[in-house]
């Protein structure tokens, strides 16, 4: 620890006579432990993704500056291994991973110089980590033997990496939630103990578990890093491709994709017209189908009665139109329902009834009249004069009901015309 | 306003040739619309001569038919008595059309409320549907349904004729009664609002329950009274089908004037309008359906959920 800060000191010393470090406010008289611990802050809140991109950019900024006083301090040296490294530099392998992390997330106008760059960070942690033997034998082998890509062995390298990445997870947990035990019980302790006890033995014992929570947050990282390399790669891959494309056909590019598109909607409806006058027209499902089947000249009005209600199969033309030939085709179908209630009967079926129900009505009036007539004609009993009498009598009481009512009486609040 | 009618006349000329607006314009129109039934009254005055029209039910080439035979708007006046959407093809057409009619000629064209004119009943009858093959979604028909709400329920030509879709209700005896109903909301279920968009004469005295499961029937004794207490010399309604178009009865105290020719493309029966003329002359004019012309419409909408 001290051999570090005295390097990092003669670090600064040296920066501070960099023009281009100079410039960089208070943050630049910083030791290596400041800045790593301040870089890292920012990387924890990019994770959080509650960083602006102003913030990433000074975290990369950061980062660059630990990594360059990491390698001009020579920390770590390929023929070392993990075990020569002491706890307190452990850390710093990390700001490579942490460099390839934030500066993924820089936006810009090209992404494909960001990708490469976060890519070379990455690359760069997991060959140190390689050096250090700190990567795990099975996660060297698989990428090692080039095993072929198949999806299987790809699953297998995700499972093993996830499980990995759990591991160090708990481990990384459980050694939190032990330092908080001990952090509790040494604070009770000391109030009611005298301080000799024991003191030596916990500051040991959190040198060793310092490293073991170090060494869990590199194999985290490790994963991580694993899992964004490939990600980044492929969407370089395919940056690359599209930046390709563009380049052979200009701008119409994006155009092309959508015309294509709009094309292929296109032909799709075409081809369902098309077929529709050579196949019988399609069983009028509902009014409003059998309407737009006539509206375009697959129907004829005067057919209307012949159709049955159909058990209801709604969908593109294509499908619906062009008999449904197999299970698959009905069962797609069957799939775009209408989300509204559909009509239960044609418009045709439903004009019928009606005119049914008023002939009823009508029907009914004149046998009731018929009724009462040939009742009267029968009762020979009834004569003109009681029939002159109830006349008479009606004609009277409407009178009566007019005196009472007078004639416009209930149309006073005239308005005037629009 | 001339630049506003200009873009109005273009929108009757395409939907003239049965092409139903864009949503946006339908919208627009409908704003329109609203700002000015909302200053019409429950029982909107009318004056002579005025052409009264029955049901029209969407069949678009019939209501051009219409205005062939009885003139066109706004050289002849016209008052239609409710039922525009439902069972024909092109309710959207149809109730465009008048809307926007109503909307250049406010003083020339009067449209009332039928039953159908409603949320619910167009759900169930076709609008609702039509609507959405039309534009793929059921904006329009929200944006229609809820002008429907502001349409006068009846109107009164010259204090003589009352114009109305259905029929009378036992709860108003009076125009002063109509008058003072708060008609701005959806058909209710029942009530006096309800009713006159319900109701049919009958030829048995009094009220009876009707057959349709809203509104009543009444007798001829009540349109008598009500013609009496109200000063009127007839009631003209709509509503019902009848095979010659209109139809006298209640002796007559009530008319029923059916406008929608070969009722959803089927029924055979014959259209009418009733022309009222400078001295209250009444005159009605029969027609057949128009020949029919279906053009292939190739600006179908595919709804949202095909995509």
């Amino acid at each position: 620890m001290v051999e570090v800060e005295e390097v990092s000191n003669k670090m600064q010393a040296q920066m501070r006579l960099h023009p281009a470090a100079a410039a960089e406010e208070e943050d630049a008289d910083l030791p290596l432990p400041a800045l790593f611990d301040k870089a890292s802050h920012l990387h924890s809140l990019a994770s959080s993704s509650s960083l602006d991109q102003e913030g990433i950019r000074k975290g990369v900024d950061l980062l660059r500056r630990c990594d360059e006083m990491v390698s001009k301090l020579g920390l770590f040296s390929s023929n070392e291994t993990k075990d020569d490294v002491s706890t307190a530099n452990l850390k710093y392998l990390l700001v490579p991973y942490y460099l390839g992390e934030m500066t993924e997330r820089v936006a810009q106008e090209d992404r494909i110089p960001v990708l490469k760059a976060s890519q070379d960070h990455l690359k760069e942690f997991i060959s140190i980590c390689e050096a250090l033997e700190l990567i795990s034998e099975d996660e060297l082998e698989l990428s090692r033997q080039k095993q072929p890509d198949t999806m299987a062995n790809r699953r297998a390298q995700k499972v093993a990496r996830f499980k990995r990445q759990k591991a160090a997870e708990t481990k990384l947990l459980e050694i939190k939630e032990r330092k908080e035990r001990r952090r509790r019980s040494l604070r009770a302790a000391a109030l009611s103990a005298p301080i000799e006890a024991g003191e030596e033995d916990a500051f040991e014992d959190d040198g060793e578990e310092e490293r073991e929570a170090w060494l869990a947050t590199i194999s985290l990282a490790l994963c991580k890093a694993f899992d964004l390399l490939d990600m980044l790669k492929k969407e370089e891959e395919m940056l690359l491709a599209v930046k390709e494309r563009q380049a052979k056909d200009g701008n119409a590019f994006a155009r092309e994709m959508l015309d294509e598109r709009t094309k292929k909607a296109e032909a799709w409806h075409h081809n369902a017209a098309n077929r529709a006058p050579y196949s019988k027209p399609a069983d009028p499902i509902t009014c409003a189908t059998f309407a737009q089947d006539v509206i375009e000249g697959r129907a004829s009005v005067s057919q209307a009665h012949e159709h049955k209600h159909q058990p209801l199969i709604f969908g593109p033309a294509s499908l619906v139109g062009g008999g449904l030939t197999s299970e698959r085709e009905r069962m797609a179908a069957q799939v775009f329902q209408p989300s509204y209630r559909l009509p239960t009967m044609s418009i045709e079926e439903a004009g019928l009834r009606e005119m049914k129900m008023m002939e009823k009505w009508q029907e009914r009036t004149a046998k009731m009249i018929q009724e009462s007539n040939s009742a009267w004609h029968k009762d020979g009993s009834r004569s003109a004069q009681e029939d002159e009498d109830a006349e008479e009598e009606k004609a009277r009481a409407w009178d009566d009901w007019k005196d009472d009512n007078p004639r416009g009486a209930g149309n006073k609040k005239l308005t005037p015309c629009g | 306003m001339p630049s506003s009618h200009g873009d109005l006349d273009r929108q009757i000329a395409q939907l003239r040739e049965c092409k139903h607006l864009a949503e946006g314009e339908v919208r627009a129109l409908c704003e329109q619309a609203k700002a000015i039934l909302m200053e019409e009254w429950n029982v909107q005055p009318v004056r002579c001569p005025v052409t009264v029209c029955g049901d029209i039910h969407g069949q678009f080439y019939d209501l051009i038919e219409l205005f062939r035979i009885g003139g066109e708007a706004p050289d002849t006046n016209y008052l239609f008595m409710g039922d525009y959407v439902d069972r024909g093809y092109y309710s959207v057409e149809t109730v465009s059309l008048l809307v926007a009619l109503k909307v250049r000629y406010r003083d020339r064209i009067t449209i009332l409320r039928g039953n159908h004119e409603s949320r619910q009943i167009t759900q169930v009858y076709g609008f609702y549907d039509e609507c959405l093959r039309k534009y793929g979604n059921a904006n329009v028909w929200k944006y229609f349904t809820d002008l429907f709400d502001y349409l006068p329920l009846t109107a009164l030509i010259e204090n003589q004729v009352f114009c109305l879709h259905g029929g009378l209700s036992p709860s108003l005896d009076t125009l002063d009664n109509i008058r003072a109903l708060d008609r701005i909301q959806e058909v209710p279920h029942e009530g006096p609002m309800c009713d006159l968009l319900w109701s049919d004469p009958d030829d048995r005295c009094g009220w009876g329950i009707s057959p349709r499961g809203a509104g009543y029937t009444f007798g001829q004794d009540i349109a008598q009274q009500f013609n009496h207490t109200n000063g009127l010399s007839l009631i003209s309604r709509a509503h019902q089908l009848v095979m010659e178009g209109f139809n006298w009865c209640q002796d007559k105290n009530v008319v029923t004037v059916f406008s929608a020719p070969n009722y959803c493309y089927r029924c055979g029966n014959m259209a009418a309008i009733l022309e009222i003329g400078e001295n209250m002359d009444q005159n009605f004019l029969q027609f057949d359906p128009a020949p029919r012309q279906i053009e292939p419409d190739t600006t179908r909408k595919t709804p949202d959920y095909f995509l």
